[in-house]
């Protein structure tokens, strides 16, 4: 393990993390039904609506607008009476018109408990390179009160100086919509990334406000464009998001996770104020919503402890959807140890703190073994004191100063990794007399 | 008697003319000159006869008539056929604030779409004659032709990206670029009725313009004056010429995308 781990010890530990696959080590198997189609449930819901960026430009489906529309009326009706407090739709206008994206819009609200004024977080992934004023004005006529931006792969690899200008133009501009919130996606760990252009952009987005940044590697969020083969090695890697990282949190901005960067006005760092804040596979929210329902090609799910993925390939998620079948091409239920594990690395990546005493009493776990061993561990392989990644305090609560928030994803890749060794070495005894006491 | 015959085919030609009007209450979509713009424009030619078979066309609206009120129950969409309608809401402090300006060939009341009641009044700025598209039978009809259904979410989409833009202009932009943006608007949809685009009369008071976009009238006048000092465009009360379409659409849109 020690090899790639050292590699991706400074790392993104949001979005996706931790995989389904990851907390139960195994390919994922068939579909099955999800938790929520079980009971009654009005808890708020998050919906993520994937319009795949691969397929620019190489034609998407004409009916692909038709087969969304149809997997959104397909929903089983104990969805659809949930409140949707989170929407994301990634990539809007990738192959879609504005009277698709009207008419789609029509169709979520005529199935979907979609909510009015600013009680929602609503959001569009817009290329900024790419977004006319007509579709911002769209987006933000139809309900849409967040953006994230994002910039094309080749403006971030090799004509980072060009980006800066633009940028402002386009930022300043679209500061005239009145969105809640801006955001940018931003993607580092390109080879042609030098890091006096990083450090010049990331001025450029202090400068300009953005209440919210993501950073995102460029291996894991753009493997599939010819530019990624061209990424930094880890060394490099580890640079760059040391570097702004730093930049971010010294120029005011909290982190969640530690590649979520919000300005402290921001209602999501309100919300880790008032350790209200939730997260799903799709992001941080603060509006209350823990589970997510994934729509469009490759979109991914997660309803309870059911995570499920759509079919990938546009062309074949149409054709299932044309043919009233499920796009879901796989699901997995997390068992016990799993759930518990996704608890406490939630309560790391929202609060970067964990109260051991409330977990251990609220889910009967022995928790303070499997924190010790994994940070003992993790230390090792870095070669540094497990007192510098993290601080407890009285055995009840565990802190995690800047330099622990910075190794957040080695912590949890250590954590769910000493939770499985130790699942695994006691698989022939009883694994829930370790961890639960019954 | 060759003489004759020409007056007879000018005089065909005119009536052949004037029963394609627009203007023509009996002038069905298949015959519109607007259709081109208008809903028919998504239809294929066999589909348009089952698109006039829903419509209803009236008598024309007089200057001043409503054509529905704000939460009256939304029943039916209205396609301009003659004339202006323009769009108002009263303010919570019981103001008239006009929220658009609608020319042939353009669909009012979308505004009732999601709740079921219109949210805006409608009224007839001058002699204007619309017809009448019940919005649930166009809802049925969506289902047999998917083009009139796609047709219909683009005008929607529209109306929606216009509305913002409205309040966008509104919120930020400077009485030049508030005054600018409206003409260019006007401009650009008289192009897409085939109608010059430099050379209009402006259907609306300027009253109402002030309203629309939030500037008192005296401040229209004058900015109109002003464009006119800088060569922009000519002003002869209602009728409008611009003369340097270019300069007029950059002081519109000064720092867009």
């Amino acid at each position: 393990m020690s090899a790639a781990f050292e590699s991706h010890a400074t790392r993104a530990a949001s979005g996706s993390y931790p995989s389904p696959a990851l907390l139960n080590q195994s390919p994922w198997p068939t579909p099955r039904a999800a938790d929520s189609d079980r009971s009654l449930n009005i808890a708020p819901l998050a919906i993520c609506i994937n319009i795949p960026l691969q397929a620019r430009g190489a034609e998407l489906p004409p009916a692909l607008a038709g087969a969304l529309g149809r997997e959104i009326a397909s929903q089983p009706h104990n969805l659809r009476q949930r409140p949707v407090s989170q929407l994301m739709w990634r990539n809007p206008f990738n192959d879609f018109g504005l009277g698709d994206l009207t008419a789609t819009m029509h169709q979520l609200g005529s199935h979907f408990r979609l909510l009015p004024g600013d009680s929602h977080e609503y959001c569009a992934e817009v290329d900024i390179f790419q977004t006319t004023e007509e579709q911002v004005a769209l987006l933000k006529g139809l309900g849409f009160n967040q953006l994230l931006v994002t910039l094309p792969p080749a403006a971030l690899s090799s004509k980072l100086d060009d980006v800066a200008p633009v940028l402002t133009q386009r930022i300043r501009a679209l500061r005239d919509y009145g969105f809640a919130s801006i955001g940018i996606k931003l993607v580092y760990g390109f080879h042609a990334q030098k890091p006096h252009q990083l450090r010049h952009l990331i001025d450029t987005i202090i400068h300009l406000q953005f209440e919210r940044v993501y950073l995102c590697d460029a291996l894991e969020d753009y493997h599939w464009d010819p530019l990624a083969t061209a990424c930094a090695n880890s060394s490099e890697l580890q640079d760059h998001f040391t570097l702004l990282f730093n930049a971010l949190r010294n120029n005011g901005y909290r982190v969640l996770g530690n590649d979520c960067f919000v300005l402290p006005k921001d209602q999501l760092a309100v919300a880790q104020r008032h350790y209200r804040l939730r997260r799903t596979l799709l992001n941080y929210n603060a509006s209350n919503a823990a589970d997510l329902l994934g729509l469009g090609p490759g979109a991914y799910g997660q309803l309870g402890r059911t995570y499920q993925r759509n079919e990938p390939d546009p062309q074949t998620y149409c054709h299932k959807v044309g043919n009233g079948e499920s796009p879901v091409i796989g699901s997995y239920s997390l068992d016990e140890q799993g759930q518990l594990l996704r608890l406490v690395i939630d309560q790391l990546l929202c609060y970067h703190r964990l109260d051991i005493t409330y977990m251990e009493s609220r889910y009967k776990l022995h928790l303070m073994p499997l924190l010790r061993q994994s940070i003992r561990r993790l230390a090792s392989e870095l070669s540094s004191g497990s007192h510098a990644l993290v601080q407890f305090k009285d055995r009840a609560c565990m802190h995690l100063p800047p330099i622990g928030i910075l190794h957040l994803r080695a912590i949890c890749d250590a954590l769910v990794m000493e939770g499985l060794l130790d699942q695994h070495k006691t698989t022939s005894t009883d694994t829930s007399e370790r961890y639960t006491k019954q | 008697m060759p003489q004759l015959k020409e007056t007879a085919r000018v005089t065909m030609d005119k009536f052949a003319s004037d029963t394609r009007c627009h203007t023509n209450p009996q002038v069905s979509c298949g015959n519109c000159r607007l259709n081109s713009i208008c809903l028919p424009i998504s239809l294929h030619i066999d589909d348009i006869d089952k698109l006039d078979d829903i419509i209803q066309r009236s008598r024309p609206l007089q200057k001043g008539d409503y054509l529905y009120r704000a939460n009256d129950e939304f029943v039916s969409v209205f396609a301009v056929r003659s004339g202006t309608v323009k769009a108002i809401n009263i303010t919570n402090d019981g103001q008239e604030q006009v929220t658009g300006f609608y020319l042939p060939g353009e669909i009012v009341g979308m505004d009732g779409l999601a709740t079921n009641r219109h949210t805006n009044s409608a009224i007839a700025l001058e002699t204007t004659a619309v017809c009448e598209i019940p919005f649930t039978r166009l809802e049925e009809l969506s289902i047999k032709i998917p083009s009139l259904q796609r047709h219909f979410f683009q005008l929607m989409s529209k109306e929606i990206t216009s509305d913002q833009q409205l309040i966008t202009l509104l919120s930020k932009n400077s009485a030049e670029e508030r005054v600018a943006a409206l003409l260019v608007s006007i401009s650009s949809r008289n192009q897409r009725r085939q109608l010059s685009s430099t050379a209009f009369r402006l259907p609306m008071s300027r009253a109402d313009i002030g309203n629309y976009l939030g500037l008192t009238v005296e401040t229209v006048s004058r900015v109109l004056s002003r464009f006119q000092k800088q060569g922009v465009l000519t002003v002869d009360k209602k009728e409008i010429e611009i003369v340097e379409l270019g300069k007029l659409q950059a002081v519109a849109n000064p720092i867009g995308f």
